[in-house]
């Protein structure tokens, strides 16, 4: 502090004189750089994505009918063909529209459950010790093992499927959710008791921000484990659906269609994890780094 | 003199640890008596493992004594001492909340109502220069700024008295003593009585009314030293003022005994 007013008057003014005008044109400049480079950056990931996908798309047509029998692996324009086929009866889009809505419905119901089971299992001394055995052991059995019994429980129609969905994904919640709330910093729960925070204030202004992130992450991974959960109870049984679809098509050895549906399929997962990415970034805002 | 805030009656805290599976038990407070008046300024000096933020975790209610009593204001603390306020060495602001929201987060769980809570918050952060900061994430503050807003948070809430656990121990030189002049600075004159806990002898003896050595081994009170530097005291240039060498050399010389023997040679050859 005093250090500085001792320091002699000689070096001081020898110091020459900023300019904030330079300064920020300077800041604007960068800016501007930082911006371009990212957006061409951007760019050139998504192009080489592009080519990436029609050097995949090349070979394979290239390599049916001389190393892949079309028959059995068909070939990028027979999809094509395939896809154009059964986009302009609309019977795909039907069938695609009944899954997207078993996988939805199990998403949310899966994602409302493992949420709220969590929060009891945490505002309850011990039940976790408790039940933590028994979960582990049905988080440890394949989820899809368990697909048979949903469909004599609950029917061929559409609310096996949402169960079966559902109940992959509130494993995923769940467990994340009870990893986040164990993981909130002592001392942040410390000091809200001593301001005077109650049990329902640590939960809802300490425990839950604090367990966003593990919760955002159990979201994004059960994106496609609603989708697996639906399609598995189409395969094992179903009179509709993208998995009936598949498993039919598959069977008349219609492997064009088969792949048209996959695909299909693929796009749909892409557009749920957009929708959940965009999520994300609204809610974690002030996360370092993100 | 009128009755103290804080009270030790011959407070041991016993902490028993596991290692292995071997169940272990420790001494961290021995036959603890001291008093701590209204309006006192006073720091817990001693090594690592001597009791310092036990005795501060007792007085906060975050544990309960073994053996003895502790009180505030002649209430014995036998649960969570709602009300004091308590800095700590580690960030305890809330990530997901902004500057602003932070300092007002002790007003929002007392149920102040949202513009008053605003107004009181935004009043205390112009008081150490924050200003222009309040739409910031903790993660975009700097260190010094964040214990800063750490230190106006405590203090928005209005509590008589203040426990602090090494609150600066984290910041690079030159910010500690800007901390530690802001801190007397806000602590003047406002009959705030304020506990603090300190590796630092210098900023012991710059901020406090009496400096408590704490010994280990097992960790007890060793001895306590009053502070007569005149106040207002220059944090910049403490170490001139008269008086302060020697009342340096007479602390060191009780936390020197306490170090063990391999830092003790190593303090000795210098």
């Amino acid at each position: 502090m005093s250090e500085a007013t001792k320091t002699p008057d000689r070096t001081r003014t020898s110091v020459p004189p900023r300019d904030p005008a330079v300064e920020e044109q300077l800041i604007e400049r960068e800016l501007v750089r930082e911006h371009r480079t990212n957006v061409q950056e951007r760019i050139r990931v998504n192009l080489l994505r592009l080519g990436l996908l029609a050097a995949f798309l090349l070979l394979w047509e290239t390599l049916s009918g001389w190393v892949l029998d079309p028959f059995f692996f068909s070939s990028p324009l027979a999809i094509i063909a395939a896809l154009d086929r059964h986009l302009l009866n609309g019977d795909l889009l039907w069938h695609l529209q009944i899954t997207v809505y078993e996988a939805v419905a199990g998403y949310g119901i899966g994602v409302v459950v493992g949420v709220v089971s969590a929060v009891v299992v945490a505002s309850m001394k011990r039940v976790y010790a408790v039940v933590e055995p028994f979960v582990l052991a049905v988080y440890g059995i394949p989820r899809i093992a368990l697909a048979p019994l949903f469909i004599i429980w609950f029917g061929i129609g559409l609310t096996s499927k949402i169960l079966i969905a559902a109940f992959m994904v509130f494993f995923i919640v769940f467990m994340n959710t009870v990893a986040g709330f164990q993981s909130t910093p002592k001392g942040l729960l410390a000091v809200s008791r001593l301001m005077g925070a109650g049990r329902r204030d640590l939960l809802f202004k300490v425990m839950l921000p604090s367990a966003t992130p593990y919760i955002m992450t159990a979201l994004r991974i059960a994106v496609p484990t609603s989708v697996i959960g639906a399609v598995v109870g189409e395969f094992i049984s179903s009179t509709r659906g993208i998995g009936f679809f598949i498993s039919r098509a598959s069977f008349q050895l219609d492997i064009a269609s088969a792949f048209a549906a996959i695909f299909t399929l693929m796009i749909v997962i892409l557009l749920m994890n957009g929708t959940v990415n965009l999520a994300d970034k609204r809610l974690m805002r002030w996360r370092e780094g993100v | 003199m009128s009755a103290p805030v804080i009270s030790f009656d011959d407070v041991y805290k016993v902490f028993i640890s596991e290692d292995g599976g071997e169940l272990s038990g420790n001494v961290a407070l021995s036959a603890a008596s001291f008093n701590i008046q209204h309006g006192e300024f006073v720091s817990l000096v001693g090594p690592s493992g001597c009791g310092k933020s036990t005795a501060l975790n007792l007085i906060a209610g975050l544990l309960t004594p073994t053996e003895g009593t502790t009180s505030h204001d002649g209430r014995t603390i036998d649960d969570l001492n709602v009300g004091v306020g308590y800095v700590t060495q580690g960030d305890t602001l809330l990530p997901w909340r902004t500057l602003l929201d932070n300092v007002a987060y002790g007003l929002e769980l007392a149920g102040v109502g949202k513009s008053e809570r605003r107004e009181r918050a935004h009043s205390f952060i112009r008081r150490v220069g924050l200003q222009g900061f309040e739409r910031h994430y903790p993660h975009q503050l700097s260190g010094g700024m964040r214990k800063r807003a750490a230190l106006v948070r405590t203090l928005v809430s209005d509590p008589d008295l203040i426990l602090m656990d090494e609150p600066f121990g984290a910041l690079d030189a030159q910010s500690r003593l800007v901390l530690q002049h802001d801190l007397l600075k806000l602590w003047r004159g406002s009959g705030k009585t304020i506990v603090f806990v300190t590796h630092d002898l210098v900023e012991g003896i710059a901020l406090s009314d009496r400096v408590m050595v704490f010994g280990r081994s097992p960790g007890r009170v060793k001895s306590i030293h009053p502070v007569d530097l005149p106040r207002p005291r220059d944090v910049f240039h403490i170490h001139e003022a008269p008086g302060f060498d020697a009342l340096y050399e007479r602390i060191w010389g009780d936390v020197r005994e306490e170090l063990s023997l391999g830092e003790w040679e190593e303090t000795a050859d210098e």
